[in-house]
């Protein structure tokens, strides 16, 4: 990897309300509209500032990003517009980094939408029956296993691997109902959730099924909404040094598509993407060198329970054929090792398809800024996102701060790419008058409730420059031209 | 600019012929795989060389991107589907660009398809003023039919001469069916890399095209502020993206002879000599009483039929326009081959929209094989 790939970082975040398909009297420029001002709002950028635009969305024709943004302003930017079935939303995340990375644009726009039908996704995607469909090969490996019902079909899809799952790994039905009573639980407190009743476990397992076992409430629903987020470089974060305080390091994202064992092994688990997850996930914590130990509060893809469960496993939050178990220990919640899927998921928060895998992002962002009210996260300080779609596509990502606080009350924050980074950051005080310099790192934004991981404090004073390395387990200053107070007027050294 | 941004080459480009929907029994995933292991071939890569890929299409439901390059192979790889309307393909190449750029990979693949129906086609605005007349646009149309006779991929290869043109069938006013481009199916695909990937590989330094520049631009408030169809169809835009072109590459029409440019119906292709700059504002027909569009002539445009006689699969196009100029500067195209063409120049556009505007030329003329 080159050394001067720019870091990125999101700065700003919004998002509409997600809604029962067709019960607000608004087409999908508005919802865009709404979620990008919101965005813009948020870091107090114009949109006079977006040097390019990704929009994801699956239903409506060609540059629907286009006339949307157009509504928020008409700058000749480069907009593309991403699909990637239900991880069209992170794609454009995906690609919108890569952007900056590429040096062509400090500020980018990664925003998602979706206008629906109210019912099942058929209504809607019903396909050109003259070609190929994408999921066709998806399918067929359904009629071969279990054969196909007249349900909806991603229904059976998820359905099918639970049913896979009880039978190889010997979860029950209750797993997959208790999964769906926690994130409709988690969203009472989420305004932005389409739902936010809480249920009880025998209102999960006794409501109306959709397919074999699974029922209404374990299912996500169709939506509409819109949701942006705001990315930014560190060249950009450095002229405009307000923002640090708000910024999230987008620490590390994968995009992954589909491996052999989709179709070649049979297995409905396999079809609905396992091995894709589970290879970039292992790749995004080689990367990052953050692992799921690290990792505090989780936003996953819970288009319908056994999903998650399945998930579980994929991502490494325990061995293969034991995410079941995580729902035993109530791992998966306020309380457990993680909280997962705190805005409600998928199931409760809803799902308008382009714009799901931004609002997992802004969900991170706003957790790991403190924002999150009632449903904060205690002590986060590392985020991570699962989005995939079938046919298709998985992303996961990872987000990561450490702060420097002057003798004189000034705090510097940094954002890290990784551990054992060793650099420079310039100090200007003059007489430290006996006060330390302390470097704090933290692994998320250190604000509501959040403790650094590791601590360490010098006399500095002077003009010039300060080496620091941050590691998993510890953190160092080094004098670097001279700044360090070695004996010290003072005695302390 | 980052001094250690990457150059990008293109270094393998292939394509299917581009033919009338439903004339030919295959679906989009054997149009993309037949242009896809072209491309391979071309450049003597395999799938698994491959990191990063956009597939452009307008029709057929998300991630037919996949659908289609699964059957090349299944790596895992980041796969982009990308829409833009008719500037689709190029906004792929675009993207790919993009990506070299960004370090995260140094083989992208940039394809494109398209899987139409026969039938109408879309009207599109037909700005004639007292200045240009009806048989301009006959006239560019006559010589992009003439261009494809020598073009073996494209759909139509027939010469018509210009009374057959003026006369044709009308689609909308003064417009005849000749001078609109049909529906279309076919791919075609370009993999580009990296110049670090190129100083691994250095027996394709040869036929490496580099990519000097290639601008996207979207919709400026003209298109809709001024009542006038010409703004209407991207005017600005394309006029703003071809200076920005020229600037960034110190590169201008003067340099260039060849140039594939969206002659989906022939208006846009005289209206696009002003906004690129080859010709003053108002002045495009006077490169058409020159012939300064064709061989003989200042430039070479449309050397392989144009979107008009070669087709028009919407997200085939914009790949299948750098597939040509590829050729061409690499001296592959027989009978229709520019003389001594050194730098050549794309446009692609979609209304809705998007613009894109190219300039290639060999990155290594020096260990170039000479085909001229």
């Amino acid at each position: 990897m080159s050394p001067t790939k720019p870091k990125v970082y999101i700065v700003g975040v919004g998002m509409t309300k997600f809604c029962k398909p067709g019960s607000v009297d608004w087409d999908y420029p508005d919802m865009v509209k709404e979620a990008v001002n919101s965005a813009l709002d948020d870091c107090g950028l114009k949109y006079a500032d977006i040097q390019q635009a990704t929009v994801g969305y699956l239903f409506g024709g060609t540059c629907c990003g286009q006339r949307a943004l157009y509504e928020v302003g008409l700058t000749g930017i480069p907009i593309f517009n991403v699909n990637n079935a239900c991880a069209s939303g992170s794609s454009g995340l995906f690609l919108g980094k890569q952007i900056i990375e590429s040096g062509n644009a400090d500020v980018v726009l990664c925003s998602g939408f979706e206008k629906m039908a109210a019912g099942s996704l058929e209504k809607l995607a019903s396909p050109i029956d003259d070609r190929a469909l994408s999921v066709d090969k998806h399918i067929e490996v359904m009629s071969e296993t279990y054969g196909l019902e007249p349900a909806p079909m991603t229904a059976q899809m998820f359905g099918n691997a639970a049913k896979e799952h009880m039978e190889k790994y010997g979860s029950k039905r209750e797993h997959y109902a208790k999964i769906a009573y926690k994130n409709h639980l988690h969203s009472v407190h989420n305004p932005k959730s389409q739902f936010t009743k809480e249920f009880s476990l025998d209102q999960v397992i006794n409501a109306r099924k959709i397919y074999d076992f699974m029922g209404l409430l374990e299912c996500s629903p169709t939506s509409d909404g819109a949701a942006a987020a705001i990315i930014v470089s560190d060249r950009f974060l450095e002229k405009n040094p307000r923002l640090k305080s708000q910024a999230v390091e987008i620490v590390g994202l994968k995009l992954g598509t589909d491996l052999p064992s989709v179709f070649a092994e049979k297995s409905n688990i396999k079809m609905i993407g396992f091995d894709m997850i589970e290879k970039i996930s292992k790749e995004l914590y080689a990367e990052t060198k953050l692992t799921p130990n690290d990792v505090q509060v989780i936003e996953l893809h819970d288009c319908f329970a056994p999903n998650e469960l399945i998930t579980y496993e994929a991502i490494g939050l325990c061995p293969l054929g034991k995410g079941h178990t995580i729902v035993d220990r109530n791992d998966n919640t306020y309380g457990g090792k993680w909280v997962i899927n705190p805005s409600g998921g998928l199931i409760s928060k809803g799902h308008p398809i382009g714009a799901t895998g931004v609002a997992q992002a802004v969900e991170l962002s706003n957790q790991l800024r403190g924002r999150c009210g009632k449903r904060q996260v205690p002590n986060c300080k590392v985020a991570m996102q699962h989005n995939i779609g079938i046919g298709g596509a998985g992303v996961v990502g990872m987000y990561l701060y450490a702060v420097f606080t002057f003798h004189d009350g000034r705090t510097s924050v940094l954002y890290l790419r990784s551990y054992g980074s060793s650099q420079s950051t310039r100090i200007t005080g003059s007489f430290c008058n006996s006060r330390p310099t302390r470097l704090d790192a933290y692994r998320s934004y250190p604000g509501y409730g959040a403790y650094p991981y590791a601590s360490t404090q010098a006399f500095l004073e002077g003009f010039g420059f300060v080496n620091y390395s941050i590691l998993s387990d510890s953190v160092s200053m080094g004098a670097k031209a001279g700044v360090m107070c070695a004996a010290g007027d003072c005695g302390r050294g | 600019m980052s001094p250690t941004k990457p150059k990008v080459y293109i270094v393998g480009v292939g394509m299917t012929k581009f033919c009338k929907p439903g004339s030919v029994d295959w679906d989009y995933p054997d149009m993309v795989k037949e242009a896809v292991n072209s491309a391979l071939d071309d450049c003597g890569l395999k799938y698994a060389d491959i990191q990063q890929a956009t597939v452009g299409y307008l029709f057929g439901g998300t991630c037919c991107g996949q659908r289609a390059l699964y059957e090349v192979g299944l790596t895992g790889i980041p796969i982009f589907n990308v829409n833009n309307a008719c500037a689709s393909g190029s906004s792929g190449l675009f993207l790919g660009k993009q990506i070299i750029e960004s370090g995260n990979a140094d083989v992208v693949l940039c394809s494109g398809f398209e899987k139409m129906a026969a039938g109408s086609l879309e009207k599109l605005a037909s700005p004639i003023d007292d200045r240009s007349k009806r048989e301009h646009y006959a006239k560019i149309a006559y010589k992009n039919h003439l261009h494809s006779v020598h073009n073996p991929k494209s759909q139509f290869t027939k010469e018509f001469s210009l009374d057959q043109v003026i006369n044709a069938r009308k689609i909308y006013d003064f417009m005849g069916l000749l001078e609109c481009s049909p529906t279309s199916d076919g791919a075609a695909a370009a993999i580009i890399v990296s110049d670090r990937f190129l100083e691994k590989n250095p027996r394709l330094k040869s036929q490496a095209v580099e990519i000097v520049g290639l601008k996207l631009g979207t919709d400026l408030p003209s298109v809709f502020a001024e009542k006038s169809n010409i703004k209407m169809i991207g005017f600005d835009m394309i006029e703003k993206i071809s200076k920005e072109l020229y600037a960034e590459t110190k590169l201008t029409p003067n340099d260039v002879q060849v140039i594939e440019l969206h002659d989906c119906f022939a208006p846009n292709e005289l209206i696009t000599y002003e906004a690129i700059g080859l010709c003053p504002l108002g002045k495009g027909h006077t490169i058409v009483d020159r012939n300064d569009n064709t061989y003989g002539g200042k430039w070479v445009i449309n050397p392989s039929g144009g979107l008009i006689s070669k087709g028009h699969p919407i997200g085939a196009t914009g790949v299948a326009q750098a597939v040509e100029l590829s050729n061409q500067l690499r001296g592959r195209c027989g009978k229709r081959q520019v003389p001594n063409c050194k730098v050549a120049m794309q446009h692609n556009i979609g209304i809705g929209g998007a613009g894109v505007v190219g300039m290639y030329r060999m990155g290594f003329p020096q260990s170039a094989q000479s085909k001229l």
